[in-house]
């Protein structure tokens, strides 16, 4: 390859690298890497939403054992979401008829909280 | 001084007073914009859903947090462009000071070759069969994801490639091309070519994951790696002789190492200090519940000298390009971090390909010879 292409090639790179940097923004496929930059001062970086199933014997089972697309730390990212944008019943009446909870079970959203270093838990969604 | 000099420095000054000033100006206009932003509620006018296009977690964020914080973050964008425009400046004044220097520097760190049979034998194989895995944990999880697909909401440039969420016998079909384009790489010419179309089949998948809220940052060097690999490949099949200029090999480092170095720099310029001294770490421990975690998170000082640590091995990386004796210290730190990070906040695996594709800085290269 000539040096000029390869240049441009290599300029290219270095170039959109920075940009998701000065963005503050991934710009796919180039990413910023602000993963745990900030620091954990305000309440609501200090909460967790769980969803989990209980079943018919009462026992609880996180959602996320019974697939293995979304763990708990995408599923609490994808709640989130939807609970801060006011779109939580959208949110449980899809998780309901997606088959991933029985006729007899009950669908459980939790919200907790670490206050003090000690955990909170309100439940937010119980429903069938 | 010369009298050129005096005419560069003066030119310097006077355009970054100018550049400072526009700063002042727009920072004055950008707390007002912000305001309005968090003032709007769900009403969107085309302004409004510009900005959350862009970005789509400030949808989430503008009711977690308070104003303050989205202030913070608006002074913080424009200052990083104001120092980048900077930096151009000082580049483009003085850059009769500074391109001999950066030139050999250019040419010492690109200007290298390797082995052929290196890249033959041990490095397309090995990136590949990385690839392969990595795509068929992603076929797996996709038959899972089929029941998520009504929360299905691509962002960014997957809002216009993948506006609608694909059939599994599609997905299957495209692993099997992406199958094919690997065996293509190992046993038929135009290897470039093949390496395309498997690079391109695991950026849709990367998209179609992102639809479901967040892109996966675990996988950003190995996208890195294989955005670069077909050239290296290109190089290869138009050299015959026993060495191939390895300048893609310089480019995939830079660009693994660029990505720590941005990692930490973020670290210092969002939280500064803090991120070391207060209680952060500790507080993401908890927040993470793992065991180790847990158990970590009750020794204070130990939290603190891992947080510089993380802060230091981070902005070390951009090093490594330049120094290679470095990755005598810095590779094994990298994969005791890695590892780390997936024990004590349950992020990433033990297999992660951040720490797989080290291997690109374990190629031994060597100086071109000119011509």
């Amino acid at each position: 390859m000539s040096t000029p292409k390869r240049n441009i090639i290599i300029l290219f790179f270095l170039v959109m690298s920075i940009i998701p940097f000065m963005l503050m923004n991934d710009l796919f496929p180039f990413m910023r890497f602000g993963m745990f930059a900030e620091t954990i001062k305000q309440s609501p970086q200090k909460e967790f939403f769980m969803v989990s199933v209980i079943k018919k014997d009462g026992s609880i089972e996180s959602l996320s054992k019974r697939q293995s697309a979304m763990d708990d730390s995408h599923l609490n990212y994808m709640t989130r979401t939807y609970f801060y944008q006011h779109k939580l019943d959208y949110f449980v009446e899809q998780l309901l008829v997606s088959g991933l909870v029985h006729k007899d079970e009950y669908l459980r959203i939790t919200q907790h909280s670490l206050i003090n270093k000690t955990w909170t838990t309100n439940i937010i969604v119980n429903q069938k | 001084m010369k009298k050129k000099d005096t005419t560069q420095t003066l030119l310097f000054i006077a355009l970054s007073i100018v550049l400072w000033l526009m700063y002042g100006y727009v920072l004055e206009c950008s707390d007002d914009v912000v305001h309005q932003i968090l003032q709007s509620g769900t009403n969107k006018n085309q302004w409004t859903q510009w900005i959350y296009d862009f970005y789509p977690r400030l949808q989430t964020e503008k009711w977690r947090f308070d104003e303050q914080f989205f202030l913070t973050k608006s002074h913080q964008l424009l200052l990083r462009n104001t120092w980048i425009v900077q930096l151009i400046l000082l580049i483009t004044v003085y850059w009769y000071l500074i391109k001999n220097r950066l030139n050999t520097v250019y040419i010492q760190t690109f200007s290298v070759t390797t082995d052929s049979q290196i890249i033959t034998k041990y490095i397309t194989p090995s990136l590949y069969l990385c690839l392969g895995i990595v795509v068929y944990d992603a076929i797996v999880e996709f038959q899972d994801l089929i029941y998520f697909k009504a929360f299905y909401s691509p962002i960014g440039i997957g809002k216009l490639l993948l506006p609608v969420f694909p059939s599994l016998l599609f997905l299957w079909i495209l692993y099997l091309v992406l199958l094919g384009s690997i065996v293509s790489i190992v046993c038929l010419p135009y290897k470039w070519i093949s390496a395309s179309i498997s690079l391109m089949a695991f950026i849709y998948y990367q998209l179609l994951f992102s639809g479901f809220d967040k892109y996966d940052h675990g996988y950003t060097t190995l996208t890195y790696a294989m955005l670069v690999y077909p050239f290296i490949l290109f190089e290869q099949e138009k050299n015959t002789s026993k060495y191939t200029p390895a300048w893609g090999i310089v480019l995939i480092q830079l660009m693994i190492s660029l990505s720590y170095f941005y990692g930490g720099l973020e670290k210092i310029l969002i939280s500064g200090w803090d991120w070391v001294a207060t209680d952060n770490l500790q507080q993401h421990l908890l927040l993470h519940q793992t065991h180790w975690g847990s158990y970590l998170a009750s020794y204070p000082t130990v939290c603190k000298g891992l947080s510089f640590g993380v802060i230091l091995l981070q902005c070390s990386f951009i090093l490594l390009p330049f120094f290679k004796n470095l990755r005598y210290i810095l590779l094994p730190i990298g994969f005791i971090f890695h590892t780390a990070t997936w024990l004590l906040l349950g992020a990433g695996g033990l297999i992660n390909p951040w720490w797989c594709l080290y291997l690109f800085f374990l190629i031994p290269l060597q100086a071109q010879e000119t011509k």
